[in-house]
């Protein structure tokens, strides 16, 4: 199949960019939530998502985009990666993040359970000071911030999913665009006849609901439905979310992308 | 006139290196290959990315306690990362993983269908071969870190395979006749005994047939560069002698999550102190299992923070430490949310899935002439240390199949037997009278 279509450039916008100028610079908040499952990590997005924010390009996925020094500031808070992770593999997108003075990282994996929040049965005070950490690092309103994976507080701890998106909505409201990475296994996480608000999958399927009410623009990474295949490693499908951007229009598309070993990343129109 | 060999290129370039290509850059030579490595650009592509990384150099320390680890005879670099790499004690499990083993830092959870117990072969080959480490030299190499369970577990650690019985009786023999006494020092030095082999090579040289020692030595290069990488393991034997304090430590499960994290920190950083090219193996076989957990360890908010704990304890002692977990998927289905979860926190994830009673019989009627052909079930791959987590999509269903045996725990590329019912038998045989 990727034999016979020509490789595409990744958009998320109609006028051909990944994070517009506009978005950056305008005074509205704005959520974009990248959803994937087991198989399809996206590393390889949020890398070149990083890449766009700080110097304009995504090497690897768009050979268009042309550099704009210092474009805006980078925070990244993750709960399933240390600094190392983006560190090793940024270096692909030619940036060095360890030296990097645009770029900020928030560990909320390594202590998490040990010293960020030491008792998860009785969480709540110790995930706020966690997020008034993060939100006080915010200092530059043309910040992009990335926070990756914080269902896992839903999983681990008694928080309420209305406890996370209030956080989540504290960061928003201090920086330009806010991406949130998250799971959305089915029926591991995502199950809409669950009924018992305690259980783990009730949370994060509210979470998720309540989120996609509040984002601007929707990525969902998932394999092929068809099943494995050799040359193709899933599909990539870009979405309005509820709320639209003011200046820009997401051009709602679905491609087909491959991964290699050596992180190069093709796409084709589906 | 001359004459040119047939390879040779006619007007070629007489300073050309051998085996270049013809479109090489002058005066550049070829990639040397790297003893121990089997391909030396393996996982690169033909072009040059367009955007070549900054070349970053590591920090000394870093570089220093990677060259300790690569020290020790347990650890190789990944075929496909160069990172350290350790064998799980299976070569098989090895070889699926892609890196030849498990990368050190990362994690391994082998989840089991049924009610079968396959998973605590291969959780028990892990822990033998890090003790088989210590057994090498002198040198403490490894310490294995038992989860949940009495030291009883690792009296049942399976000892080294020593061949069959007849490799045996020969290595018996051997032995003896090694052993200086009369009788050997007579044999030895009567005249037909001595040339007794040289009349069978005087035929057989010309055949290359005496060439066959070192062609054999020469094929197998990177298992001489790490020839104690890993072993392979007899269930039957039991690991002789048994491991010692230094060789092993057991934590036992309590209420409290921060608790079992901090011992097994506390024992990393210990041994780490005292050695910092040691590896060190954590098992945590049966996780979740009722008879080892007690009934409050199945609480989210006590099994998902300790999970996510020993994550960052891996990531912390990422040139030091590995895990290999086991779950009983009868326990806790692929569905549910534990599950769901241990496959994202994991970094590699295996599923024994043994195949149910008609499979089973299908198999055996099809292997009936070749009882070692038959297989006990699939080996599904959900997740490959380093590869998934980078966005490649690694899952494998129904592709692999395993079967457990004495000598050892193998897993082969999975085909459906033939069924042969026996139909061409009677078709062979006429109906018609032949009778004249």
């Amino acid at each position: 199949m990727s034999s016979n279509q020509p490789q595409q450039d990744l958009i998320f916008f109609t006028d051909n960019s990944l994070i517009p100028s506009d978005v950056l610079s305008s005074q509205a908040s704005y959520l974009s939530i990248i959803t994937h499952v087991q198989g399809t990590s996206p590393t390889w997005l949020i890398n070149s998502l990083i890449e766009t924010a700080l110097m304009g390009t995504a090497s690897v996925v768009n050979s268009d985009l042309k550099r704009i020094p210092k474009r805006s500031n980078v925070l990244v808070a993750s709960f399933s990666h240390p600094h190392e992770f983006y560190v090793r593999n940024c270096k692909k997108n030619g940036l060095d993040l360890s030296s990097n003075p645009q770029f900020e990282f928030v560990d909320c994996f390594s202590t998490l359970f040990t010293e960020l929040v030491s008792k998860p049965s009785d969480a709540k005070r110790d995930v706020d000071a966690l997020f008034d950490k993060i939100v006080k690092r915010v200092t530059n309103p043309n910040m992009a911030v990335f926070i990756e994976a914080p269902e896992t507080l839903l999983y681990a701890t008694n928080i309420s999913s209305s406890d996370l998106l209030f956080n989540l909505t504290k960061i928003n409201k201090n920086c330009r665009q806010l991406y949130v990475i998250s799971s959305k296994d089915y029926p591991q996480y995502v199950d809409f006849d669950t009924t018992n608000p305690q259980d783990v999958s009730f949370k994060t399927t509210d979470f998720l609901v309540k989120l996609h009410h509040r984002s601007s623009l929707n990525i969902t990474l998932e394999p092929l439905s068809t099943g494995r295949a050799k040359d193709i490693t899933g599909s990539i499908t870009i979405s309005r979310g509820s709320i639209p951007y003011e200046t820009v229009k997401v051009n709602e598309r679905e491609y087909i992308y491959h991964v290699t070993k050596d992180s190069n990343v093709k796409l084709y129109f589906r | 006139m001359s004459f040119r060999k047939r390879g040779e290129i006619i007007g070629g370039n007489p300073n050309r290196v051998p085996g270049a290509t013809s479109n090489a850059i002058p005066g550049r030579t070829p990639v040397p290959v790297i003893p121990g490595r089997e391909n030396p650009l393996m996982g690169r592509s033909a072009g040059i990315t367009p955007t070549r990384s900054p070349i970053t150099r590591a920090s000394p320390a870093t570089q220093d306690t990677t060259n300790l680890i690569m020290k020790n005879p347990g650890v190789r670099p990944s075929v496909i990362t160069s990172q350290p790499t350790i064998s799980t004690g299976t070569a098989d499990l090895d070889k699926i993983l892609l890196h030849q083993g498990l990368p050190i830092g990362h994690s391994l959870l082998v989840e089991e269908s049924g009610t079968t117990d396959f998973a605590s072969v291969l959780i028990r080959a892990f822990a033998s071969q890090g003790i088989m480490h210590n057994r090498i030299t002198n040198d403490v190499n490894c310490h294995v870190i038992v989860v949940g369970l009495s030291p009883q577990w690792s009296s049942d650690l399976p000892g080294l395979y020593k061949g069959s019985s007849r490799e045996q009786k020969k290595a018996r023999i051997k032995e003896q006749e090694s052993k200086v006494s009369v009788t050997n020092l007579a044999q030895a030095s009567s005249g037909p005994n001595v040339r007794a082999a040289a009349p069978d090579l005087k035929i057989a040289w010309r055949y290359g047939l005496n060439k066959k020692p070192e062609e054999e030595s020469n094929g197998s290069d990177s298992t001489a560069t790490y020839e104690h990488y890993n072993h392979q393991f007899d269930l039957t034997q039991k690991l002789t002698p048994g491991p010692n304090a230094q060789d092993i430590s057991y934590i036992p499960i309590v209420n409290n999550y921060a608790q079992i994290v901090q011992q097994v920190s506390a024992i990393v950083k210990n041994q780490v102190k005292s050695n910092p090219g040691k590896i060190l193996r954590v098992v945590i076989p049966g996780i979740l299992n009722p008879s080892i957990y007690p009934p409050a360890t199945a609480s989210p908010t006590f099994i998902f923070p300790l999970v996510h704990a020993l994550r960052g304890l891996l990531r912390q002692y990422s040139s030091n430490l590995s895990v290999i977990a086991s779950l009983a998927l009868d326990l806790y289905p692929r569905d549910s949310n534990v599950t769901g979860l241990f496959e994202n926190v994991f970094d590699s994830v295996i599923h024994l899935q043994p195949f149910n009673q008609e499979m089973s019989q299908l198999i055996e009627k099809a292997y009936k002439n070749e009882p070692s052909k038959i297989q006990q079930g699939l080996v599904n791959i959900i997740k490959v240390p380093v590869l998934s987590e980078k966005g490649l999509m690694m899952i494998h269903d129904g592709e692999y199949a395993f079967k457990n045996g004495r000598k050892k725990f193998e897993i082969e590329e999975w085909g459906i037997p033939v069924e042969d019912d026996g139909k061409d038998e009677k078709d062979a045989q006429t109906t018609k009278n032949i009778d004249f």
